[in-house]
């Protein structure tokens, strides 16, 4: 069900984040360690924001529906890019069955960004019974942005309902970006209750513009899944975790988190880079992360989520 | 292999207080004898520990790498400490590294030997559980204390006295279900309960009750004693700590965890409160039937006891978790059920 990273802080090869660690972020889609059912095969998307670059405050974007890890283009981008801020997915989606259609495109593959906006979204998780959410969510999404859906996921249309909740601004202030995103998960719960949808449902997203980092752990009636579900831990996958220093690089001949006076940069991601997760936080469910960075320290604000 | 003074003094430490000289004489003789040069790892932070150490002669180092602090020296040890019993109980990453500091034995208690303890000398597992789920316990107060300390002086957003007071008295209440969708046999195929035959859980629910808990009841207070345990089925129940009107959400448990309050183990009120975050399902075992539970079947009671030993285990990961992050995030909280 989807793996996703983030990164904000001190400028850092893309390619440290995406290969070298021994849980690593490419590694994570035929591997990933917190997830025993579904690979994340279907497709990878990257932004990553650099402020050397032309139009810094727009992302490098880079999406494919192929495999990642046989993908030589990535590789070599990866080589020359050094954002300060980066937001990378890895989609896993059931596969398709005789009765049900998975479609694996590029339009489907996030982050996601839409024209007026330098906002990115990527999610982990998926809306119960989606399809009978669309016509009464379209209500609430403006149609600056609806127009611009153009993929099958429940994920864009979420991204489009959340810049919907916010207000354009040159610069987003905490307070603003969780706003926009409580009032998000406000309308999907009251268009489930309109439509009587009570199936669990997570929410995990991932949001950035180069500048923040914003991330929830949040599960719409958590824990309404039947026990004869014949794969009960594909509900502990949506899992978050961070971990903070003064450089992300190789130290003691591992990829991880150098400590330091400083704390320079910081990583959510669905689940650790690192085999040793002891220098991780996992935050709990219903929480709200926000990261972003003054006077050269990451400073992080975190809420409990509750509508 | 062990003189007889040594093994006399074993029986004082925490994880053999409950044994007698026979039972420790067979744990020695399924033991081993492991020597440390200078400089040696016993364990290594992040990785899974073979089994429990305890110093018979020599001292060691315990170093963490802490997020936020680098790595700091947490403790000298010296005969008679033991490391890395966590791992009789549960399968986690060390937190810490252990080196010897000096020529190090130790004797080591594999799992791999403590897993097949259940079926040939379940009494003497559950003695050794004991004595180590103590400590465990001692831990955690200290880390409520620590928490505690540092959520007085936090940007934790207090709850209004009077609000707190309405809540209270309008909080909604548990009531039997009668609930004929759920299969919870289902439950024997699923960690932890899967060390259950099914029998032995069919026997256990005997001593059960399904429950409904609406969204926002309070299943376990933080200073109430014998206090029932519970087995999430549907929904989520939050696990809070409070100060000076201050609520912190330390976990959420979904289905299929146990919870319950830690002073089942060490009779001290606990600092957690236990409440429905969402409308829950859940079966109740309250003290009364494992009171009765423990007359019936003492093999059942065993694996029970196991079940509730590795709860706490991961009550003290939360715990730890959740200080970090008061170490880590400005955390302020939120409206809590």
């Amino acid at each position: 069900m989807c793996r996703v990273l983030s990164y904000l802080g001190t400028p850092i090869p893309v390619e440290e984040l995406l290969y070298f660690p021994d849980n690593s972020f490419i590694k994570q889609s035929y591997n990933p360690r917190y997830m025993s059912h579904l690979l994340n095969l279907a497709g990878f998307g990257l932004m990553a924001w650099d402020a050397q670059s032309y139009h810094p405050k727009l992302p490098y974007m880079y999406k494919t529906d192929k495999l990642p890890f046989y993908d030589e283009n990535l590789k070599h981008l990866a080589v020359k890019i050094k954002p300060s801020c980066l937001l990378a997915h890895l989609r896993g989606v059931a596969y398709s069955t005789f009765n049900k259609r998975t479609i694996v495109s590029e339009q489907n593959v996030h982050p996601f960004i839409f024209e007026g906006s330098n906002i990115g979204l990527a999610h982990n998780g998926s809306l119960s019974r989606f399809d009978e959410m669309k016509p009464v969510l379209f209500q609430h999404i403006h149609n600056e942005y609806l127009t611009q859906i153009s993929g099958t996921t429940d994920s864009e249309w979420i991204y489009a309902l959340f810049l919907s909740q916010l207000t354009k601004a040159e610069v987003y202030t905490a307070e603003a970006i969780a706003d926009a995103l409580i009032k998000t998960f406000k309308v999907i719960a009251k268009v489930r209750k309109q439509l009587s949808i009570t199936g669990t449902s997570p929410i995990n997203l991932f949001i950035s513009n180069g500048k923040f980092l914003a991330a929830t752990r949040y599960t719409l009636d958590y824990g309404w899944h039947s026990m004869d579900d014949k794969h009960p831990e594909h509900h502990t996958y949506h899992s978050l975790w961070y971990t903070y220093g003064e450089n992300y690089g190789l130290y003691d001949n591992e990829y991880r988190m150098k400590d330091g006076a400083k704390r320079s940069c910081i990583i959510i991601a669905s689940e650790p880079l690192t085999e040793d997760t002891t220098t991780w936080v996992e935050l709990p469910e219903y929480t709200l992360i926000i990261a972003w960075q003054e006077n050269e320290q990451i400073k992080i604000v975190s809420k409990d989520i509750v509508l | 292999m062990l003189e007889a003074d040594t093994k006399n003094y074993l029986l004082t430490l925490k994880p053999f207080q409950y044994l007698n000289s026979g039972e420790l004489d067979m744990l020695v003789a399924h033991s081993k004898l492991v020597s440390f040069a200078v400089g040696d790892l016993v364990l290594e932070q992040g990785k899974i520990s073979e089994g429990m150490y305890i110093i018979l002669e020599g001292q060691a180092l315990v170093a963490a790498r802490v997020l936020g602090r680098g790595i700091i020296n947490l403790a000298s040890l010296d005969k008679g400490s033991f490391v890395g019993e966590i791992s009789l109980i549960e399968r986690q990453p060390c937190t810490a590294t252990v080196i010897a500091s000096t020529p190090l034995v130790c004797l080591l208690i594999a799992t791999n030997y403590f897993a097949v303890l259940p079926g040939f000398m379940p009494e003497m597992r559950y003695r050794i559980m004991k004595g180590i789920v103590e400590a465990v316990c001692v831990r955690i107060r200290a880390t409520f204390a620590e928490i505690r300390s540092i959520m007085k002086g936090s940007a934790i957003i207090p709850r209004l006295a009077f609000v707190e007071l309405i809540k209270f008295l309008s909080r909604p209440k548990v009531s039997p279900s009668k609930r004929t969708d759920i299969n919870l046999m289902q439950l024997v195929h699923l960690t932890p309960f899967d060390i259950f035959t099914e029998e032995e859980f069919k026997e256990l629910l005997n001593f059960t009750q399904l429950i409904d808990a609406p969204k926002g009841a309070v299943l376990v207070k933080e200073k109430e004693l014998h206090s029932p345990y519970y087995i999430v089925l549907r929904g989520a129940v939050q696990a809070t700590m409070t100060q000076d009107n201050k609520v912190a959400k330390l976990v959420v448990l979904g289905p299929v965890s146990l919870f319950g309050s830690i002073n089942f183990i060490d009779n001290i009120p606990s600092a957690i409160n236990y409440a429905a975050c969402e409308h829950a399902i859940l079966l109740k075992l309250d003290m009364a039937g494992i009171e009765a539970l423990k007359k019936s079947n003492m093999l059942l009671w065993y694996k029970i006891f196991d079940v509730i030993c590795q709860s706490i285990v991961n009550v003290e990961q939360a715990v730890y978790k959740f200080y970090l992050r008061l170490n880590s995030e400005h955390y302020v909280g939120g409206k809590n059920v």
